[in-house]
């Protein structure tokens, strides 16, 4: 092999290298930190002395999923806040008869159960375990998580 | 004395030879089932209309991102400012919008013609593969700018389309991490797509579009087939 060629050779496994390095930090650079496959689902939904007012609601994050908080006169409750009709996120603005209500077909929930009270949703709002601490407010856990696992729009 | 903006041509031209370089652009000759001098067959101007629209979009887009704020508690509401407040906003997102819907058509009917007269036969086959490359980038654009308005349709338009790429084997989740930047779509979803279609893609659009021109100048036109 001469010289020439060798170096070439060198120089061409040298800049394949740099280019592979290049597009693994670029790559690292774009996939998302700490999302998904989170084990422990406890979230903090509420900062100390950040309250809610009754027939308040908002919107927050649980497992990955859309989830709703909501204040009635007996306290806390949430929910998931995927729809199971057809997968939409429920509001978080109450109807003014108090109810939680998903804006694509006007379905409409119990904010104290998340029971079906009228409309197409099939099934109700899979309830999330919450703890009020010293902190603030926290959603826990799933109650039944198999009935979460039952829904499809929860996949 | 002549005109001012003559006398300034000729100023620059003496110097940068700008008449040499635009009559090669502009006043280069087409075949005479092209254009006769009188009358342009209308089906060769379908990539022009497209690359026109894609100059529109280009403009029209410089101007709405001044106002568009890509945060979803921002997002809908810089959009209706837009729409509703700016002097002139809802008429620049219009243009934008129907230009954006203009493209794709143009797109679409150039490459018909493009087959149907077979334009894409040896030694043209290299542009066929940069035609559909644009192809697809200009169905990219359409796919990321839908997600900009933040709002049902978008949303629920993106997690269709998400979950069709992530339905590709093997490699298809990995896609649909990358895509929405996250679980789910949110925040990093809305700036990610944002920064596709207002960057990366006229880049790379623009890229591409060079060398297609750039080809069918080295090519010439296609023969008489219609």
């Amino acid at each position: 092999m001469r010289r020439r060629s060798f170096l070439k050779l060198i120089g061409g496994i040298f800049g394949a290298v740099l280019a592979i390095d290049i597009a693994g930090i670029l790559l690292r650079y774009l996939w998302p930190t700490g999302a998904g496959g989170v084990a422990s689902g406890e979230v903090k939904v509420l900062e100390k002395g950040e309250l809610l007012n009754v027939w308040e609601a908002k919107h927050f994050n649980f497992m990955g999923k859309a989830a709703i908080i909501v204040k009635t006169p007996s306290g806390y409750h949430a929910y998931g806040a995927i729809c199971t009709h057809l997968g939409c996120i429920v509001s978080a603005e109450l109807t003014e008869d108090d109810l939680i209500i998903c804006p694509c077909h006007i379905g409409l929930y119990d904010p104290e159960t998340g029971e079906v009270v009228a409309g197409p949703p099939p099934k109700p709002l899979p309830v999330i375990k919450i703890e009020e601490r010293d902190d603030g407010v926290y959603a826990v856990e799933w109650e039944d998580v198999e009935y979460v696992r039952s829904l499809s729009m929860y996949a | 004395m002549r005109a001012f903006t003559t006398q300034l041509y000729e100023w620059i031209d003496k110097r940068v030879k700008l008449s040499k370089y635009w009559d090669a652009i502009a006043k280069h000759p087409v075949p005479p089932h092209v254009s006769d001098g009188v009358r342009t067959n209308p089906v060769y101007c379908l990539g022009g209309i497209a690359f026109l629209c894609f100059i529109i979009l280009v403009v029209t887009g410089m101007f709405l991102a001044m106002y568009y704020k890509p945060t979803p508690d921002e997002a809908y509401d810089s959009i209706r400012y837009i729409m509703e407040e700016v002097p002139m906003g809802a008429f620049i997102r219009s243009v934008h919008r129907w230009a954006a819907n203009m493209m794709i058509a143009a797109v679409m009917l150039h490459m018909i013609r493009v087959y149907f007269t077979g334009a894409y036969k040896p030694p043209r086959e290299l542009n066929w593969v940069i035609g559909v490359l644009l192809f697809l980038l200009t169905t990219a654009f359409g796919f990321t700018g839908y997600l900009l308005p933040w709002d049902q349709l978008a949303y629920w338009a993106t997690t269709i389309g998400i979950q069709i790429n992530s339905g590709i084997p093997v490699v298809g989740p990995y896609i649909g991490k990358l895509l929405m930047g996250g679980g789910e779509i949110g925040p990093n979803t809305l700036s990610r797509f944002y920064a596709i279609h207002t960057i990366v893609l006229p880049v790379t659009l623009a890229l591409l579009l060079g060398a297609h021109f750039i080809l069918v100048r080295i090519h010439g036109i296609s023969g008489r087939y219609l």
